[in-house]
């Protein structure tokens, strides 16, 4: 061994203070961390999950549907409407109680519209041109509205409520082909679902969030009349359609006009001439309203105010949709918000979660005693509900990715990082390397002695 | 008792069984006036009236409104947010002083509109409405109407209330100015054209087509509705000055002014819309023509005097069905046209100019300038809305006339000053000026512009910032027998009324702009400063200090040499 250097004196700085030293720094770092993790984090209320989870759209349901009767559960309600209603045997009165009671957890016809206790109704005139003649340029709206409409709008007071408008439209061109026969000019079945020409047909739309149901009285231009549909051999050729969930059409054509009138004049007809389009409108209203169709022997029910029994259906069916509905937006509310940690949960949609909840319970426990209050709570619990998913603070922060954290962190805990890491390791070889020492002088302390010595 | 009985009898028959509604009204009607200089304006303005408020009911349940011509986007909107009467503008380009106006409207969008009064609501809710109704609108025609969580300013001094009934006096107008235009809100008619009743498909409305409207020097969409005795007015309005002396010149002539409907439109009137109650086309003889001129068709049209004017009429339904109706007039003497010179130009009562002072981005001046052109004194209102950020020093407001005598010096005679709040309400400055004969004054007062928040700043900041032209109003001479001393300002226009209503246009203000890589700099700065001091005190404090004894180690070192 050639250069030795001689064993240094002890050091200034003993070692177990700068053990300290090293990890007070270490120690000021993870205290405060959670200080920046308090200040970072961003707003995420509880939501009451376990609630939210518990309450299921069963739990909601009417009572007694299944002790009712055993046997098959009737899925059409169409099917008991053959019995003859007075001299009906206990068996089928069993079916029609139980077709009542379970119209709510039947496949829902999917042209009845999104429940709401408030529809817009809007009555559209539309003259595809009025400037070829013979056009439609008024009508008495009102009576007929009074007279087709009235006693069934009135019947459904319990459920909804509704806020109409009418208009007339003076060219309403079409964008679809049409086809002619000896008849007349046709309309193919598949293009009806591109006949309401939304693009330059001026349909009205809300103001509010009520949903809207048009109803559209189409009156094709002069030389376009008269106007059908043409449908599969079967069924007979019809003039109106439904577009589900959205209004109904029907195709009016007007009676030519006499040859003693100049053929450019518009027409005025008589509110009677309107009255089959207006029976049709409202057959339509009742199909997107979901009104249960009477049974076919029976004479009442077809037109005109709706029985009692009609009603309660309706009531119970609506409560059974506003209550999954609302069931469902909560549980998906939940799901978003775990599925998104980087999203926002202010107290606007914690408080509507909570009510809604709450009107839940609420419509729970008064639908014994009043199945329409129950609606009513039913229905505000799922526009809470529904408030609190649209809510717009209910975004995940896209401006700030974790790319920018980055960005902003690594300059700083980078060069931070790098001493400490460095210095924890030094001393954790240090540490190591005393103990192999102190443990190798314990175990041989002869070769301790003559390393010394060299 | 026997004659009350007969009497409920008849009852019935007293009371009409189906209450006969007033029928809805529509009107169109176009007038082009060829300018001194050329160009042609032309108005094209549609007007829609109903009874207005008239729920029926249709059973317990339901609430029905019909309508026939008003269009019902509009309506229902206007119902919803119980307003009284609202006036929206959309303008771009430049209005020019020498083309005769009464009233030139704001560039950029413009929105008044007073809301119905309710007794039940506070101020904050009827703000509330206006904000809703402003969201509405902007749904309507342009995402651009709308006035983010700020309070409304509420210039009363500027806008009278044209509605009837006592209210009008308490009611006061809600106005939103938004200077600065995007293309889609001014360069769409579909919006527009789906309130017509006929569309584009007929009618006065077919002559409405884009490529030329928007090609002109100054366009202007405008939507106004009123209430007068139970009936409510929706008037749309679309003007445009175009310059048939351009148009010649592109197609290859000298630069003729002669135009017809179809020169200016690009389109044919075939197709009369079947509900218009009247629709006319009107063409104002050109005064003070040194040429020759003739005006065509001449079957069919009828002249009228309108004041000093005399305007040739003509109806579009009696047109004959054969050929559409192309009113036309032509200067055949004249080839090319040339420009009158300036002092031949016809000259406004008074005309007025944004002025912006100052050096740097922080402080200036920001006043008008007006020029009296008559001969009389003149008394004037002035209105000016600007952002917060422009605060303005209304103690320091000057007033500069031209003119070296005491008596002939404009004055400022009331003054009403709603300071900004930031972030919350924009400033508003109300005045009353009197201008001397043949004067030009200026008045101008110190402004300081404020910094923005980082995020406040659009993305292209360094462009500047858009500030609101001036609203200036010159009032009718007041009558010698009216009492107006101690008149109200705020009722001076409505007891006077508005001869000339001017706007300036919008001017451009720079704020001190960030640069706006600073924040991330600033990071990285610090970053790195924090980083190197700690790294250094972490590294003396951590690191194992040793005392070294030199003379021994050198000794030691000298022994081993000589060993070697």
């Amino acid at each position: 061994m050639a250069t030795k250097p001689t064993a240094p004196t002890a050091p200034l700085v003993d070692l177990p203070s700068r053990r300290i030293i090293v990890f007070s720094f270490w120690a000021i770092l993870l205290l405060g961390l959670p200080f920046w993790w308090y200040t970072t984090t961003i707003e995420r209320l509880a939501l009451p999950k376990g609630q939210v989870s518990g309450t299921s759209y069963e739990r909601c349901q009417l009572p007694g549907v299944s002790t009712l009767a055993e046997g098959e559960p009737v899925s059409d309600p169409s099917e008991f409407s053959d019995l003859s209603v007075p001299v009906a045997t206990e068996q089928t009165l069993i079916k029609v109680a139980k077709t009542l009671l379970d119209l709510g957890s039947t496949a829902a016809d999917s042209r009845v519209a999104k429940f709401a206790p408030r529809y817009k109704l809007v009555f559209s005139l539309l003259n595809q041109d009025s400037s070829t003649g013979a056009a439609l340029l008024e009508w008495e709206i009102q009576a007929l509205l009074n007279r087709h409409l009235r006693p069934l709008l009135s019947s459904l007071a319990p459920l909804h409520t509704f806020e109409i408008e009418t208009q007339i439209q003076y060219f309403a061109p079409l964008s679809i082909n049409l086809g002619k026969d000896d008849d007349g000019i046709i309309i193919q079945e598949d293009d009806l679902r591109a006949f309401v020409n939304s693009a330059d047909w001026n349909l009205p739309t809300s103001v509010t969030l009520d949903p809207v149901l048009h109803f559209m009285l189409f009156v094709p231009s002069l030389e376009n009349r008269p106007m059908r549909i043409s449908t599969s051999r079967s069924k007979p050729s019809s003039n109106a359609f439904i577009t589900p969930q959205r209004g109904g059409v029907v195709i009016f054509n007007p009676p030519s006009p006499s040859s003693a009138d100049e053929p450019s004049s518009p027409l005025s007809l008589a509110a009677d001439s309107f009255a089959p389009s207006f029976q049709l409108f409202e057959q339509q209203l009742r199909k997107l309203l979901g009104v249960p169709p009477p049974p076919r022997s029976a004479r009442y029910g077809r037109t005109g105010a709706l029985e009692g029994w009609q009603v309660d259906a309706m009531v119970r069916t609506r409560l059974a949709e506003a209550t999954k509905e609302s069931v469902d937006t909560l549980h998906a509310i939940v799901k978003l918000v775990d599925d998104i940690p980087n999203m926002r949960v202010g107290k606007e949609v914690q408080r509507g979660v909570y009510s809604a909840l709450r009107e839940l319970d609420q419509a729970r426990a008064i639908l014994p005693t009043s199945p329409s209050r129950a609606l009513s709570h039913a229905a505000s619990a799922l526009s809470l509900a529904s408030k609190a998913y649209y809510d717009p603070t209910m975004l995940a922060l896209l401006y700030f990715p974790d790319e920018h954290k980055y960005a902003i962190y690594t300059p700083l805990f980078g060069p931070v990082a790098v001493p400490m890491v460095v210095a924890l390791m030094k001393e954790w070889k240090e540490w190591k390397e005393r103990r192999r020492r102190k443990k190798a002088a314990e175990g041989a302390p002869r070769d301790g002695e003559k390393d010394k010595v060299e | 008792m026997l004659l009350a009985l007969s009497l409920l009898a008849l009852a019935p028959l007293l009371v009409p069984p189906c209450i006969a509604r007033s029928q809805e009204t529509y009107s169109e009607s176009l007038r082009l006036t060829p300018l001194a200089d050329g160009k042609v304006h032309s108005n094209l303005s549609f007007s829609m009236a109903g009874p207005w408020n008239d729920e029926q009911q249709v059973g317990k349940s339901a609430t029905a409104q019909h309508h026939t011509h008003l269009p019902s986007a509009l309506t229902s909107l206007l119902t919803h947010h119980r307003i009284s009467s609202f006036h929206l503008t959309l303008s771009s380009g430049r209005w020019s002083p020498h083309w005769p106006t009464t009233s030139s409207p704001a560039s950029g969008i413009e929105l008044v509109a007073w809301l119905e009064p309710d007794e039940e609501e506070d101020e904050l809710a009827e703000a509330k409405r206006w904000h809703e109704f402003t969201g509405g609108l902007g749904g309507l025609f342009c995402t651009g109407v709308t006035q983010g969580g700020n309070e409304a300013s509420r210039p009363d001094w500027g806008y009278s209330y044209e509605g009837e009934g006592a209210e009008g006096e308490t009611l006061r107008p809600y106005r939103l100015v938004l200077p600065r235009l995007s293309a889609t809100c001014t360069e769409s008619l579909t919006p527009f054209l789906s309130l017509l009743p006929c569309s584009s498909r007929a009618g006065l409305g077919a002559l409405l087509n884009p490529h030329r409207l928007f090609d002109g020097e100054w366009t202007l969409l405008g939507v106004h509705f009123e209430q007068k005795g139970g009936m409510g007015e929706v008037r749309l309005e679309v003007g445009s000055v175009q310059d048939p002396v351009r148009r010649d010149r592109l197609a290859g002539g000298l630069g003729r002014r002669d135009f017809s409907l179809e020169s200016l439109f690009d389109r044919q009137l075939t197709v009369a819309c079947p509900v218009a109650e009247t629709s006319t086309v009107k063409l104002v003889v050109p005064r003070n023509s040194v040429n020759a001129f003739e005006i065509q068709p001449s079957d069919g049209r009828v002249v009228e005097k309108e004041g000093e004017l005399e305007i040739v009429k003509w109806e579009t339904k009696q047109g004959s069905p054969t050929e559409p109706l192309n009113a036309r007039i032509s200067w055949p003497t004249e080839n090319p046209f040339r420009y009158p010179h300036v002092s031949r130009l016809p000259t406004p009562p008074i005309s007025t100019r944004r002025i912006l002072l100052g050096r740097g981005q922080e402080r200036g001046h920001i006043g008008i300038e007006l020029i009296n052109n008559g001969a009389e004194a003149a008394e004037v209102l002035w209105v000016e809305e600007w952002p917060w950020w422009v605060r303005g020093f209304v103690g320091s407001l000057t007033a500069e006339g031209a003119s070296s005598s005491e008596d002939s010096q404009p004055s400022v005679l009331a003054l009403d000053y709603t300071p900004p709040i930031p972030r919350r309400r924009p400033t508003t400055l109300q005045a009353l000026l009197h201008l001397p004969p043949r004067s030009t004054s200026k008045f101008l007062l110190p402004y300081e512009s404020s910094y923005l928040w980082y995020t406040e700043y659009p993305s292209d900041a360094h462009r500047g910032f858009e500030v609101p032209g001036a609203l200036v109003i010159l009032l009718n001479p007041a009558s010698p027998s009216a009492e107006e001393i101690d008149v109200d300002p705020s009722h001076l226009l409505a007891s006077r009324g508005a001869k000339l209503r001017l706007h300036t246009p919008s001017t451009l203000l720079s704020l001190p702009t960030p640069d706006f890589s600073m924040p991330y700099n600033v990071i990285i700065l610090t970053s790195t400063v924090v980083a190197l001091f700690f790294g250094s005190v972490c590294n003396k404090l951590v690191r194992a200090w040793w005392v070294v004894d030199l003379e021994a180690r050198e000794e030691a070192e000298k022994k081993e040499d000589k060993k070697e």
